[in-house]
């Protein structure tokens, strides 16, 4: 081990204070350059006056609580916290990012420093508590890799050679252009004059979308956008548009007699993790039983009553003969479908519905997935007779090919059985609202300035069919194509495209291929697989040092909205990416500035709130305390001390019933064919259009919907987003309907002769049997590779938190013990190394694009009974090379191995190489499953099919 | 003097190299190599000033901005606490603190790198503490500038920042060792 205390060198000792001769020689020939060059370092401020050590500040009050500053919490707000040493700790409320979930926290600063992250009691969602990845949160700030400057590419491409610009000038790199590497590259100000939509913006996690949108589309007029979504949920969200119209469903869970999971990790991983997790548990101590569909015995499949395990894609068959049976058993002499609701909400009747499920019989699905009969009948009576009741789905249930019509068809049953938007059933989405200044104020005054945004048709993949999240793992593939244009300026935010969808190899080649992107510019927290391509990169500031307002669902079932506010400023030169857009319009000047007149993100978000306090003055509403009392102070100190504004003081339900008043449908016009209350004006419908086409038939329609007439009477309805829905919970759907023909174009070739009846069904418009086209030429040695998500670790940013990694580093291969013995000897054992090979079919639709180069991978296997013998389950979050430290178990400086008491902790010091080649095995960071994930999109939805992917195993000799 | 040549010091660690700085450097060169027997513009003598500018920004970042395999400068993370603002750093804040020194909000800096806490003795030696800046270069910067010269030398393909860690120990030693 090293010793950390220098040996002091022998010195020539003078009286203290005083120069010795050596020392006076070495000092006057530095202070000679220091003098010359003019420009020394001053960093700390001294005070004048002081000089003599002093004793510490005092630690605040008695009990140890400091006198708060305006805006930060007190004792009795948070319950109680602790100064560390006499330093003074002040809690400032704020929003987690580490996942989506979004839960109110407090962070702890202390000295200048983020000490310690809680949850913020006042929440309604998270309740005060938070999980491990939240209390992690403090490990993005501090991570020894972070980014805290610019960095300018000046080598090759992908090379890995740089050097440190300060944000001024990489602000102006930007924004002008300039040299990179001795090329040109074109700036923002230029291609905003002469060809807006080859400035492409492709965001991950942001958290920031209107000032992203004021920026990028308002103001800028490009629409070229790229998000992430359908790496997770773009099919679920489309299931959701086509019936419920909204595209995120809330599930009461808390309030649920009866819970089916349905490919859902809910106390791992999900969008409303925390929240949704503890009531789960609530509900399960209430005496709610929860039946979890999961292929993998997951902590939420061990924690529920029953686990069934089922096989890959297809859920969908075992919701369709459960619908059946709601729709035809009467087990206690009643129905079990909800008449009432079908009858005045859906498009459908009883009757239409009982023909066209008839085929779907347990014993069917019992063919296609697996599962007995007679436990499909078990679950779909107790789900049905067990009112109130909800089905959870989500990425596992939904990455699949048929995903959407998967989600589709489990809106229906909820909808079937009365479950929906009632309490304990599923609901749609209630989220807080907030005015955004840049909409309200900037942008209505400034109309002139404003532009129609342009776009270059990249998203949305090729002929699929209802993208309406975007494909956004096929873009890669749409550029190097080239046939719908290229950005010129491609910027990435938070965004590890290169390695968080399928295709890895193949999708590095395209980034770092400098003729497909001229100026690739990404603006991240931590370096990634997919900055290494950039030829700029910025430092974010972490989301604990940040703006924003969050509106996350609500599972307290009323709306309310959270801030999100710096803990403690950015670290280096880190900015926050809405002051970055501020300083970006700046430079390009003109429309742009005049745009952006907030000087900072703080004065946009505060500029937000006060206007939402304003209209509610107007319409005579109200903020509400965490405590559910009107608020009486002003909202955004309130807002800034407690970190949530409540909009309503209980739960909502039924709220499709909800009566417009005389005011609201004045002057609109009522659609003749679905009785939709619209305003074409706010949808810009010209008049033709309205007699010619409708409501259905224009173009953005929906976003003129005012409500529904429901015998003869308006209601607010079902509010569709994203199609020209009704506002009817549309079980039939016209929108389903109009992809059959694409879909029975890829299966056709999948079915067996007996399956003719597939395609009639597909036609009639309802939810009908779609199988994943590879699973039908699996044969018996090969298996299926899903993916899943684990309790500490995020998707894929979360693996330069060294509390996470030091919990989850590697990711054997779980696979069953009688499906290894069959494919891999009876001698295979526990830890053993297994190549993962794909075994591509040829799909009719993939025209020989998105075929991965990397066609194989390494793992240890886990040998376990918990997942089904068809599957081998590789889970994410693993293999990284570029995301420093402690995603890459790579050491910094070897000399320093050893050196601290915690650093000898750390996993990898038993094993010191990291895998050289990421596509194989390591000890100490595990292998990534996307490098043989095929990146080719749901046909419907556009979705990441990431648990669809047929493989073979063999032993690695 | 001293005060001025650990600012000189915080200068060159806290961010690449200028022109100005390059030019007296070059104006000192015999002077430094006859000081400190370390000649920190070996290996730059063939290019001009622009490009040795352009070469010392890239040496700079390799070595300490990264984003792979660098080491900055920061006490806490030099030994081994794995992470910025570890328990060095409160220590390190505190002696601030307690001296009236402080680090304006907001300002980006860490209190532990190299700069800043070479900026604390440039301070101390102005206000003439100098057992204060003794026990402060003993418990600090003296503690961990050996790795990081380790680090360094190790990273470094040109004389500069070696010759300039190397002097910043020479003078710290020569200054408050022993």
């Amino acid at each position: 081990m090293t010793n950390k205390t220098n040996s002091p060198q022998q010195v020539e000792q003078g009286e203290p204070g005083k120069l010795d001769r050596r020392t006076a020689v070495k000092a006057g020939v530095l202070a000679a350059i220091g003098l010359g060059t003019g420009a020394l370092f001053r960093g700390l401020t001294s005070v004048a006056g002081a000089g003599e050590p002093a004793a510490p500040p005092a630690a605040g009050k008695a009990d140890g609580t400091p006198d708060p500053a305006v805006g930060e919490l007190v004792r009795a707000d948070v319950g109680g916290y602790r100064g560390k040493d006499g330093a003074e700790r002040v809690a400032v409320a704020s929003t987690c990012m580490q996942c989506i979930a979004a839960c109110g926290i407090i962070g702890y600063r202390e000295n200048g420093h983020i000490a310690k992250i809680e949850g913020n009691p006042h929440c309604p969602n998270n309740r005060g508590m938070v999980c491990a990845k939240s209390q992690a949160g403090l490990n993005q700030v501090y991570d020894p890799d972070r980014l805290l400057h610019p960095l300018v590419r000046v080598g090759k491409r992908g090379e890995g050679k740089w050097k440190r610009l300060s944000m001024d000038k990489a602000l102006d790199l930007v924004a002008f252009g300039g040299t990179i590497a001795g090329g040109e590259v074109e700036g923002l100000k230029s291609i905003y004059e002469s060809g807006p939509e080859t400035f492409m913006f492709h965001y991950g996690r942001s958290r920031i979308k209107n000032a992203q949108n004021h920026f990028q589309k308002t103001a800028f007029g490009s629409g070229t956008q790229g998000n992430h979504t359908s790496i997770c949920e773009t099919a679920k969200w489309l299931g959701n548009e086509v019936t419920m119209g909204k595209h995120y469903d809330v599930n009461d869970v808390a309030h649920s007699k009866y819970v089916l999971i349905f490919g859902a990790n809910i106390l791992e991983a999900h969008t409303g993790h925390s929240y949704i997790a503890q009531r789960l548990i609530e509900a399960k101590a209430a005496g709610a039983k929860i039946v979890t569909f999961d292929v993998r015995l997951s902590n939420t499949a061990a924690k529920t009553s029953e686990w069934v395990p089922i096989l890959p894609g297809t859920d969908l068959a075992v919701i369709l003969a459960m619908t059946n049976i709601v729709l035809n058993e009467q087990p206690y002499g009643r129905p079990l479908y909800d008449e009432t609701f079908i009858n005045k909400w859906t498009n459908v009747t009883v009757d239409q519905l009982r023909k066209h499920y008839a085929r779907y019989t347990p014993e069917w699905a019992e063919t296609e997935s697996g599962i007995p009969a007679e436990t499909i009948r078990r679950i779909g009576l107790e789900y049905g007779a067990s009112k109130p009741a909800t089905i959870v789905t989500y990425r596992g249930f939904v990455g699949h090919y048929n995903g959407a019509q998967a989600e589709w068809a489990a809106k229906t049953l909820d909808a079937v059985a009365g479950n929906f938007n009632v309490k304990g059933g599923t609901n749609v989405k209630f989220g807080g609202k907030s005015k955004d200044a840049y909409n309200d104020i900037v942008a209505k005054e400034n109309k002139s300035a404003t532009r129609k945004a342009k776009k270059l048709k990249i998203a949305d993949g090729d002929n699929l069919h209802l993208p309406t999240h975007h494909s956004c793992q096929w873009i890669y593939e749409m550029i190097a194509d080239g046939s719908h244009g290229r950005p010129n300026l491609y910027m990435t935010y938070v965004y590890n495209g290169a390695y968080t969808t399928g295709d890895c190899e193949r999708n590095r080649e395209i980034l770092c291929n400098q003729e497909y992107f001229p100026f690739v510019v990404a603006v991240d927290v931590a370096m990634s697989e997919s900055a290494e391509c950039a030829d700029l990169i910025l430092p974010d500031a972490t989301y604990l040092e940040r703006w924003a307002i969050e509106s996350a669902a609500s599972f307290a079932m009323f709306p309310f909205l959270q801030i999100r506010q710096p803990v403690a400023p950015p670290l280096g030169e880190a900015m926050d990416m809405q002051d970055i857009f501020i300083q970006l319009a700046q430079r390009i000047g003109g429309d742009m500035a005049v745009l952006h007149p907030y000087g900072t993100a703080e004065e946009y978000i505060q500029a937000s709130i006060e206007l939402q306090a304003a209209d509610n003055a107007k319409r005579n509403k109200t903020f509400y305390t965490s405590e559910t009392k009107p608020l009486q102070t002003d909202a955004w100190a309130y807002f800034k001390k407690y970190g949530v504004l409540l909009q309503a003081t209980g739960p909502i339900y039924h709220a499709q019933e909800k009566k417009l008043k005389d005011t609201d449908v004045a002057g609109k016009v009522v659609d003749d064919k679905t009785g939709v209350i619209w305003d074409p004006h706010k949808a810009h419908v010209s008049d033709e259009d309205v007699q010619t086409k409708g409501y259905t038939g224009s173009k953005k329609a929906y976003t003129g919907y005012v409500g529904q007439m429901v015998d003869g009477v308006a209601y607010k309805g079902f509010k569709p987003d994203k199609i020209n829905k009704s506002g009817l919970f549309e079980i039939h759907s016209e929108f389903m309907k109009a992809g059959a023909d694409k879909v029975m174009a890829d299966i056709k070739g999948f079915l067996n002769p007996d399956e003719g009846w597939v395609a009639q069904h597909l036609a009639e418009g309802l939810p009908s049997w779609v199988p994943v086209p590879e699973h039908r030429k699996r044969t018996t040695d090969q298996l299926i590779m899903i993916s899943f998500k684990v309790n500490v670790q995020i998707h894929s940013r979360s693996q330069n938190c060294k509390w996470l990694q030091e919990i989850y580093h590697n990711n054997p291969a779980w696979i069953n013990p009688v499906t290894a013995r069959r494919l891999l000897g009876a001698d295979i054992k526990e830890g053993d190394l297994i190549r993962v090979r794909v075994d591509m079919v040829e799909l009719p639709w993939r025209k020989g694009k998105g075929v991965t180069q990397a066609r194989d991978i390494t793992a240890r296997i886990h040998l376990t009974e918990g997942v089904h013998p068809d599957v081998i389950a590789v889970s994410y979050h693993c293999g990284h090379w570029a995301y420093g430290r402690y995603a890459s178990g790579r050491q910094v400086a070897t000399e320093l191995s050893g050196a601290g008491a915690d650093a000898e902790q750390i996993w990898w010091q038993q094993r010191r190489a990291a895998a050289k080649d990421p596509k194989q095995w390591s000890e100490i960071t595990g292998v990534h499953p996307n490098w043989i994930i095929p990146n080719i999109p749901a046909r419907v939805s556009g979705q990441f099919r990431s648990n669809d992917t047929v493989v073979s195993v063999s032993r690695v000799s | 003097m001293v005060a001025t040549a650990l600012r000189l010091l915080a200068s060159i660690f806290q961010r690449e190299a200028d022109r100005p700085l390059l030019e007296y450097i070059k104006a000192h060169r015999q002077e430094l190599l006859t000081s400190f027997g370390l000649d920190p513009l070996e290996g730059l003598d063939g290019y001009d000033l622009d490009e040795a500018v352009d070469a010392l920004a890239a040496e700079y970042c390799r070595i300490f901005v990264g984003p792979v395999g660098h080491l900055p400068p920061v006490e806490s993370v030099v030994l081994g606490e794995g992470r910025f603002w570890g328990p060095s750093t409160e220590t390190v804040v505190n002696f601030y603190v307690t001296r009236g020194i402080s680090l304006p909000e907001g300002s980006g800096l860490l209190p532990d790198h190299l700069s800043v806490e070479l900026d604390c003795l440039a301070i101390l030696e102005e206000r003439g503490h100098h057992q204060d800046a003794k026990a402060f270069a003993g418990e600090h910067p003296l503690r961990w500038l050996t790795d990081l010269i380790a680090h360094v030398k190790a990273r470094a393909t040109s004389a500069f920042y070696p010759a300039f860690i190397e002097a910043a120990q020479g003078l710290l030693t020569a200054r408050y060792g022993g």
